[in-house]
């Protein structure tokens, strides 16, 4: 029973409705509690925390030991052969049933199906009903975010800058405008236009001095060997012996001197032609 | 027989006379223990079960008690906590829809044989099973264990006010439930 009339008094202030009902039904206690519950509970607890084991009646312990439960008759001398039986006869399904279904394929597929498939695919993307799929599509890869390449040059800047790990310094000094390129710089043009001149001087004085060194004599090869004298070229001839081979070094002799006709026989002379013969000596000579 | 709580920390305090103070505690507080811990699961089943629990979880730590409150208030947190916990356990467990607390509340209680009340008694447990937990615990502190508000801030670490406010809260839904059709 509740007592407490403050709590009452209180309740009746907030609630006065709820105060009338459990006035009148809440003050009863609805729930009740096995008999003698308390005084077994306190000595259950204290045996738990004694670390005692539980008491348990004679007439429990007659009870608890005696076997109400029958076996058939040699239950456990056929127990084993049961088992294994019974395993052999799982594992004998288990084995059809996975024969069963690798044999038979249960999903069909039409035929053709995958050949045709990317067409398929292809055909819809291309007459899509929604329009607005392909436009949205088209527009979306083509878009650009605004001012991006108004700012592209200051961002490429900055990476270059942040890579160099130092600052741009301006040429000019601070205050002055840039000032742009002028195509129409006339003394800029007359820097490029006198370097130039200078370099075609330069090449034709070295293609004077050039053709110059031997004194003013013609630079033309062929003219100069045919003023060549014979002893000049036996001389030459005899300094590079070397550069020869065995056909080359003939001493001091005359072209005309190089075969006694007269000398030779009629074999020999045959088993050259003229033009061999000037061939040969017009290569080793010269 | 009740025993003073300064008789019962002395003799646990001593080794040799433990478990003799624990049995004075036990015969102390086991009541008040068990009605706020069946006040909150209903059934007597399950208060028992939870009470088991509270009382060999006050064995386990009782040497661990300070006395920077009441050893009542104390052994209160330990019951409020246990049987909460048991309430979370068992509401894991519904595993159909159908299976809310209202629902089992009204068929275990008609079923249960340690509940006498009639219609009202009904609707009104159901009434209190519809709270949240904490104004729950509040109210059934407050009103049939007739606790004090500073107490109860002592058993569930809440400001005076704030459980004022709860109560207010709690009592309000009660009668509103009561009086609906």
């Amino acid at each position: 029973m509740l007592t407490n009339s403050n709590i009452q008094n209180e309740l009746k202030q907030i609630a006065p409705q709820l105060y009338a009902i459990l006035k009148e039904n809440g003050q009863l206690n609805p729930f009740k509690v096995p008999a003698n519950y308390f005084v077994e509970n306190a000595a259950i607890i204290q045996q738990v925390i004694e670390g005692k084991e539980v008491e348990i009646s004679d007439e429990l312990k007659s009870a608890l030991e005696a076997n109400a439960y029958i076996l058939p008759e040699n239950y456990f001398d056929n127990l084993v052969e049961e088992i294994i039986i019974n395993i052999k006869n799982i594992e004998q399904d288990e084995i059809s049933l996975s024969n069963t279904y690798k044999s038979t394929e249960v999903f069909k597929v039409p035929e053709g199906y995958f050949e045709g498939l990317e067409a398929k695919v292809f055909d819809k993307i291309y007459q899509a009903d929604d329009e607005s799929f392909i436009h949205d599509f088209k527009e979306a890869s083509q878009t650009v975010p605004a001012d991006y390449f108004k700012n592209l040059e200051g961002k490429v800047w900055d990476k270059i800058n942040a890579d160099k790990g130092g600052r741009v310094v301006e040429m000019q000094p601070q205050g002055e405008p840039k000032q742009a390129d002028n195509v129409f710089d006339i003394g800029k043009w007359a820097k490029r236009a006198s370097a130039a001149a200078a370099v075609i001087l330069v090449f034709f004085a070295v293609t004077f001095l050039f053709r110059n060194l031997d004194g003013g004599e013609s630079f033309n090869l062929d003219a100069q060997l045919a003023q060549l004298t014979d002893q000049e070229l036996n001389t030459y001839i005899a300094s590079h012996a070397e550069e020869f081979d065995e056909f080359a070094f003939v001493g001091d002799f005359q072209l005309d001197d190089m075969f006694e006709f007269n000398n030779l026989d009629s074999d020999f002379i045959g088993d050259y032609l003229v033009d061999d013969i000037d061939e040969f000596l017009i290569e080793e000579i010269f | 027989m009740a025993y003073t709580e300064e008789q019962i920390l002395e003799k646990f305090s001593n080794e040799s006379t433990k478990e003799q103070a624990f049995s004075m505690l036990v015969q102390t507080f086991q009541e008040k223990l068990y009605w706020h811990i069946r006040r909150m699961v209903k059934s007597h089943d399950d208060a028992d079960d939870v009470l088991q629990n509270t009382l060999i979880k006050i064995w386990r730590n009782l040497d661990k008690f300070k006395g920077n409150s009441k050893l009542y208030t104390w052994l209160y947190r330990i019951a409020t906590n246990e049987s909460l916990t048991f309430i979370n356990q068992r509401k894991r467990k519904a595993t159909t829809a159908i299976e809310t607390e209202d629902y089992d509340l009204s068929a275990s209680m008609k079923a249960d044989p340690y509940f006498e009340g009639d219609e009202i008694q009904l609707k009104l447990q159901a009434a209190i099973d519809t709270l949240p937990n904490k104004q729950k615990q509040v109210f059934l502190m407050r009103y049939y264990d007739e606790m004090k508000y500073d107490e109860i801030s002592d058993v569930l670490d809440t400001s005076v006010g704030a459980l004022k406010a709860s109560y207010h809260h709690a009592v309000k839904k009660i009668e509103k439930y009561l009086l609906q059709d």
